[in-house]
Parts: structure tokens; C-alpha cells; sequence
């Protein structure tokens, strides 16, 4: 049985993973170099442009949530766009630099299962994260609170793999698979509109996406 | 979202009716499709399903068409009709409730509203997209750019908890925001007044620098035309042999032979006058 890492170690894990690795490197595929990395932020940023849409506007931009935001990255190019970014992450290291490089984006740190708004999220889009949080209930809570983030018709994006049954990958990676997703986000009234993989290097994880129609 | 991208979000489109003066200031910036029909509302012409009433409604009667003309036409549309209404008021400031009473009245369900882009002066700021219903169409995404679908299953119960639920709690949140843009906008307009004064307070200043300064520079100017005029410079030698006496009888005469020498060199109408 694989020793699974606690939600305490995880997030330190990351905190220093921020520290030590290098902007992309830190958040992306650890096995990957810069440049590499660099392709597969670009493959999965144009994927979010797909969901989310190709209009923007200055006067009326959309309200976005990043949940795991990592260095940013995301954020910095979604409020490049025109839309209204807030990112969160449990890292204090990450939004730290996130607030030093700046871009538009509003930084918290904060857990996906503690983020409160009073304000509704167009589109909330949590990238390759959900499958670090080893422990299952506090997977439900964040994913959960992520769904009850987004407003009617707008839309959940979650990196996770597609396949039918959950997969545990080392100390620190829980894929969980759409026998998980799909009857959780049913009962928080979110359509499943679809899960494309990524089809990157092999990559198995990709997009679930999910409207709010309840 | 360009104003040419509006009219393919309507499929089976035959008839295209402009409510305006002429009935064909739309046409060219829609894009009509060819095969559709383009023309001027005629109040009592028959529409069909296939219709799409549009209307460029705005505060600006030489550029747009008044919300209670659009109305008729609205109320002539069948089940099934359509309205495309692109609206010219600033979205910040949009006046929403004129255009939803005649649309309401009209028994038409608004399926999105769409913000503009090069939304400036008189231009389209937004675009309702509207059709005539006798029930409930299926939600559309705000997020949505997609064909309308105005024949899938109406909202369930549960959609329309959530859209009332959001509406109470939205409406909620508005109350305080909005007497917080109250208090915002006028600090601002409290300290744009206080700048412009300012302003006014620099410039004044300004112009008391500069006229001390040029006083400051003549005065200059007339300090350093009497110190190199020849009656001051005899003077100043004469002094300096007076405070040494003893030097005086060398250095007087030997300061004045330079004086002299040095005479016209250094022009000006001091040494002129001396």
C-alpha cells in the first residue's frame, strides 16, 4: 500500500516545490523542462479558451476564479484577455510572487475548500489540482465549494483524468475519474458537458467541463 | 462580439424586419444573409417564425430608434419570432427597464444579452437577443455562442430555484454595492473638484514665479551692468587702495592703468554713460 502524503504535507510539499523549482516547472510537469512546460501551458491555456469562450469585453469583463493558481500563470493570461481574474492557492510562497508580478489578477491564499466570495463566478477553472488532495473528503469539500462558486449557466473546469475509476499515482496524486465526478457534480445541479483529454506527451489527464443549469 | 456575428446566432432565418426611419440602416452592419428577406416594418404585414425583428434603440433620436416604436413590431411577432435589438446606451449606465417592458409586453423571452465591441458615442454598447415565446425557452448561457435553441426542454424546477435564488441574494448584494459606487463616485467628483482647484492654484502660482523671476533676472541684469561699468570699477579700485593705504601707492594707480586699458572692452551702456 502506497503511503499517502497528509493534506498538511501536501500543501508544504507545494510550498517548497514554488520555492525551488523554476516558474513552470514549479506548477507543471516536474519532468518536463522550461520549454517543454512551456508548450503544455499554451496546450492547456487554449483548451480554457475553448470553454470559456472567445468573447471579452473591458466594459463587461467575466469573472473568473484560477483554484490552485500556482505562480499564476493562468491567471496572468486569462486577465490578459480582458476578464476579471481572482487567484487562490494554499502556497504562501506562490502568492507572494503572484502579488510581486502582478498582471491584473487579485491574489488570496487560501484552500479550494475555504475560498468565500459574495460574488458569483462566471467560469471557475481548477488546473491539474484536484488530484493533489489526498484526502477524499476534503476533496469532496473543495470541489464542492468550487461548484457552488459558479453562477447559473456558467461553467466548472476541472483537470483530472478521464478514465471510469479512481487511480492513486505515488504519495501525491489521486486521479479520480468520472464514477467520481460525474454523480457529485450531478447533485450540485452542474451538466457534464464533457471530458477532452490534454494529448499531450502522452499525457492521460484533460478538462472536465461543467455547466450550471440547477 | 461584432454586430456582424449577431444574426448567425439565429438559424432558419427568412425575414429580417428593421424597425427605423427607412428600415435599412441595419442591413449592411448585420450582414443580412442573402437568402433572407430585408425589410422595413410595415405595421399589420404578416410575420412568420422565420422572422427576426431588429431595431437599434438608443437615447439619441438622430442616431437611434425609440424603445416604444420598436414595441408594435414586437407585439406582431408569432410564437417562434425573433428580436435582435442592439441598444446605444453606455452598458455601465444602460437603462434596461424600458426595452424589458415592451419585450415583456410582447410576451418575449430576452435569451442573452451580448456586450459590443468599439462600443463608443452613439455606436451599439450591447445586443439583446429576444424571441417570442408561449412558454418558458431552454436557458441560454450568458458564456454562450452557440446557435439559439428556443424548442429544447424548458428549465426544471431546480433551474428556476437557482435563478430565483440568485436573484434574491444577487439583488441583496446590490443594495450595498451600489451605495458604495454612490460614496465612490462622489469622493471622486469631490476630488476632481478639489484637483481642478488646485490646478487653479498652480497655474496662479505659476505666474507669480515667473514674474518674480523675470523681475529677479532684470535686476540681475542691472547688477551685472553696474559692476563692470568703468565708474565702479574706479571706484571699487580707489576703495581697495583706501582700506590699504599702504599698497595704495602702487596698486591705485597700476588698477586704473588696466581700467583704462581694458577700456570699451566691456561695452554696454553703463560704461557708455560713465
Amino acid at each position: 500500500m502506497t503511503l499517502r502524503l497528509s493534506d498538511a504535507e501536501v500543501s508544504k510539499f507545494w510550498n517548497d516545490r514554488h520555492i525551488r523549482e523554476t516558474d513552470l516547472k514549479s506548477g507543471g510537469h516536474v519532468s518536463y523542462d522550461e520549454a517543454t512546460n512551456s508548450m503544455f501551458y499554451l496546450r492547456r491555456l487554449s483548451m480554457l479558451m475553448d470553454r470559456i469562450g472567445l468573447q471579452n469585453n473591458p466594459v463587461a469583463p467575466l469573472y473568473l476564479l484560477d483554484a490552485g493558481c500556482g505562480k499564476g500563470y493562468f491567471s496572468r493570461e486569462l486577465a490578459k484577455f480582458g476578464h476579471q481574474v481572482d487567484g487562490i492557492d494554499r502556497s504562501e510562497a506562490a502568492i507572494t510572487l503572484c502579488q510581486e508580478l502582478g498582471g491584473g489578477p487579485r491574489y488570496q491564499q487560501s484552500g479550494l475548500a475555504e475560498w468565500r466570495t459574495p460574488w458569483l463566478y462566471d467560469a471557475v477553472l481548477t488546473v491539474d489540482v484536484l488530484f493533489h488532495i489526498m484526502d477524499d473528503a476534503e476533496w469532496e469539500r473543495a470541489t464542492r465549494n468550487l461548484a457552488s462558486l459558479v453562477r447559473l449557466g456558467g461553467k466548472l473546469i476541472i483537470g483530472d483524468w478521464g478514465q471510469d475509476n479512481d487511480h492513486v499515482f505515488g504519495s501525491y496524486q489521486i486521479c479520480r475519474g468520472r464514477d467520481t465526478y460525474l454523480p457529485l457534480m450531478d447533485a450540485c445541479g452542474m451538466r457534464f458537458d464533457g471530458w477532452e483529454p490534454y494529448r499531450f506527451r502522452r499525457s492521460p489527464i484533460g478538462f472536465y467541463t461543467f455547466t450550471r443549469i440547477g | 462580439m461584432l454586430i456582424r456575428e449577431l444574426l448567425p446566432l439565429f438559424e432558419d432565418v427568412t425575414t429580417i424586419v428593421e424597425v427605423s426611419e427607412n428600415g435599412k440602416t441595419l442591413q449592411e452592419q448585420l450582414r443580412a444573409p442573402e437568402e433572407a428577406t430585408y425589410r422595413p416594418y410595415a405595421p399589420g404585414e404578416k410575420m412568420d417564425a422565420g422572422t427576426v425583428v431588429v431595431a437599434f434603440v438608443g437615447p439619441n433620436p438622430k442616431a437611434h430608434t425609440d424603445t416604444s416604436a420598436v414595441a408594435p413590431a414586437l407585439q406582431e411577432l408569432p410564437v417562434g419570432g425573433r428580436a435582435l435589438l442592439l441598444l446605444g446606451w453606455p452598458v455601465p449606465d444602460l437603462p434596461y427597464q424600458r426595452v424589458l417592458d415592451e419585450l415583456i409586453t410582447a410576451g418575449c423571452q430576452v435569451l442573452q444579452v451580448i456586450p459590443l465591441d468599439h462600443a463608443v458615442g452613439d455606436r451599439a454598447h450591447c445586443a439583446v437577443l429576444a424571441a417570442r415565446v408561449d412558454r418558458l425557452a431552454p436557458l441560454r448561457s450568458h458564456l454562450s455562442d452557440e446557435p439559439v435553441v428556443l424548442d429544447g426542454a424548458a428549465p426544471d424546477l431546480r433551474a428556476l430555484l437557482r435563478l430565483t435564488g440568485e436573484k434574491v441574494f444577487s439583488e441583496l448584494l446590490e443594495r450595498p454595492l451600489r451605495r458604495k459606487l454612490a460614496e465612490t463616485a462622489d469622493r471622486v467628483a469631490e476630488q476632481d473638484k478639489r484637483i481642478r482647484q488646485l490646478e487653479k492654484e498652480v497655474t496662479t502660482r505659476d505666474a507669480t514665479i515667473a514674474q518674480a523671476e523675470s523681475r529677479l533676472t532684470r535686476a540681475r541684469n542691472d547688477v551685472a551692468k553696474l559692476q563692470a561699468s568703468t565708474t565702479f570699477r574706479v571706484g571699487a579700485t580707489v576703495v581697495q587702495g583706501a582700506r590699504r593705504p599702504g599698497k595704495a601707492i602702487v596698486s591705485v594707480p597700476v588698477g586704473l592703468v588696466r581700467i583704462w586699458r581694458k577700456r570699451g572692452a566691456t561695452g554696454g551702456p553703463a560704461d557708455q554713460q560713465s
